[in-house]
């Protein structure tokens, strides 16, 4: 049985997901695959990938660009080919595919899926819109109605495929992450979308009442939202008492809390976890996203408790 | 990163090779000969090193190549040129060829930027490489850095809409 499990050459713990492709370049001669045949190969398809990319940049009418647009439209490149490998099954499946296939065919695929994902974002960016919880917080509707709108109107895929054009102000719990370009827009609409779809399982005067017990500016503010509420409707599942109205008496969750760490408090969440989402009639996404949260949640109760 | 700048500086700075450069240059001599210019192995190799020079000055990158041929096959008919001054005087254009590519934020095509510089060269600069370089070519610049001022409101107003 044992020889049918093929050893893995590359170790997934070691790619940078913010430079994937050249990082599995790496690993690959670290395990001896890409051997200086490959790379001279591969060296020499990126030069005429970037001649290509200089050309569509000046529709043929210049035959010199600056040495800074080369490392930008380099980079480019380099992050639309890590956007294919990065939809292969496995890191392996990855530098496979790499010794394979000419630079420039993985690179056509990576511009299809990036054209792919730019439809999803701006359609889950309209869904998202039409169903904005009633936040006040400036930073909150800023950065998800006119920042991700000048995300869209800046992106060049075909060129600067790696470009994120917007600070996205507004922090989401989760994080995206060291990615950028679509890959940025994607993760961050995704947890914009299912932190908003939590926000609004419960009552705008609910969550202001609570919000400016934490801070009688946070309408201006830059902080997430989710946290606080995440928190406190566990707190009050905790209590016993309804974690949908984020009231609930600090003390008595103190006292049940007492002595607990981080792990067993994640552990106490976690339990009580299937029973807090069908109280707020958490979908499939949010229940993930909930549950993905909890041992970061759990830190941060026992850090405010104590 | 430090392997992906390592692998850009690379492919940038062996975009183009020098006996590539020479070979391409010699060959204009079936154009420039009817001019009564001809360029020797040892002015190609000049002038494809001081091509690889004004571009590292210049902070440019050049992969299809072909601007230096151009220059040449274009000032070869100049009144002004001689067999003497030729090599010379193409190493110096092909640097304020680059230099105003730059400063002309590279709104203007290669062959219009030469065709200005071959119409002002023998006319108003009467062949001075140094009045074309500090009169015929920043006065380019000028007008087209405005133009570009002009429609870069016009594009900053239409994003706001």
């Amino acid at each position: 049985m044992s020889e049918l499990i093929r050893r893995a050459r590359i170790d997934a713990a070691a790619l940078d997901e913010a430079d994937y492709f050249i990082s599995l370049l790496t690993a690959g001669r670290g395990a001896g695959v890409v051997d200086n045949a490959a790379t001279e190969r591969i060296r020499n398809e990126s030069t005429a990938l970037l001649a290509r990319q200089a050309a569509l940049l000046t529709g043929g009418k210049s035959a010199s660009i600056r040495t800074e647009t080369a490392h930008e439209l380099l980079s480019s490149v380099f992050y639309t080919v890590s956007i294919a490998l990065k939809a292969c099954p496995s890191p392996d499946a990855a530098l496979d595919r790499v010794m394979s296939a000419p630079l420039a065919s993985l690179f056509d695929a990576g511009q299809a899926i990036i054209r792919r994902k730019v439809a999803y974002a701006r359609a889950l960016h309209q869904r998202t819109l039409s169903a904005l919880c009633k936040s006040d917080n400036v930073y909150y509707r800023g950065t998800v109605v006119g920042g991700i709108s000048g995300f869209f109107r800046l992106y060049r895929p075909a060129l600067f495929a790696h470009e994120t054009h917007i600070t996205a102000d507004y922090p989401t719990f989760s994080g995206e992450g060291r990615v950028t370009g679509i890959e940025f827009i994607e993760r961050y609409l995704h947890n914009i979308s299912v932190e908003n779809r939590f926000i609004s399982c419960f009552m705008s005067e609910d969550a202001d009442r609570l919000l400016r017990g934490i801070a009688e500016d946070w309408r201006e503010r830059v902080m997430n939202l989710y946290e606080p509420l995440a928190l406190a409707a566990f707190g009050g599942a905790l209590t016993g008492a309804d974690a949908r109205r984020l009231d609930f008496d600090i003390d008595a969750l103190a006292m049940h809390l007492a002595g607990s760490d981080a792990g067993s408090t994640a552990a106490r969440m976690r339990a009580l976890f299937p029973t807090l989402c069908d109280e707020l009639g958490a979908g499939e996404s949010v229940r993930q996203y909930i549950e993905h949260s909890i041992p970061r949640l759990a830190e941060r109760m026992v850090q405010l408790l104590r | 990163m430090t392997e992906c700048s390592g692998i850009m500086n690379t492919i940038i700075n062996e975009a183009m090779g020098i006996d590539e450069q020479c070979r391409a240059l010699l060959e204009c001599n079936a154009v420039t000969r009817e001019h009564g210019i001809t360029l020797s192995a040892h002015d190609a190799a000049m002038l494809a090193s001081a091509r690889r020079e004004a571009l590292r000055n210049t902070g440019r990158v050049e992969f299809a190549g072909g601007t230096a041929e151009r220059l040449v096959t274009e000032f070869a008919a100049s009144p002004y040129i001689t067999q003497d001054s030729f090599a010379a005087a193409l190493a110096a254009l092909t640097e304020l060829f680059y230099l105003f590519k730059n400063e002309t934020g590279d709104l203007i095509s290669d062959e219009a930027l030469i065709k200005y510089m071959r119409r002002t060269f023998d006319g108003e600069c009467r062949g001075s490489i140094d009045v074309l370089a500090s009169d015929a070519l920043p006065e380019l610049a000028r007008r087209i850095n405005r133009r570009r001022a002009r429609e870069g409101l016009s594009a900053m107003e239409a994003a706001d809409e």
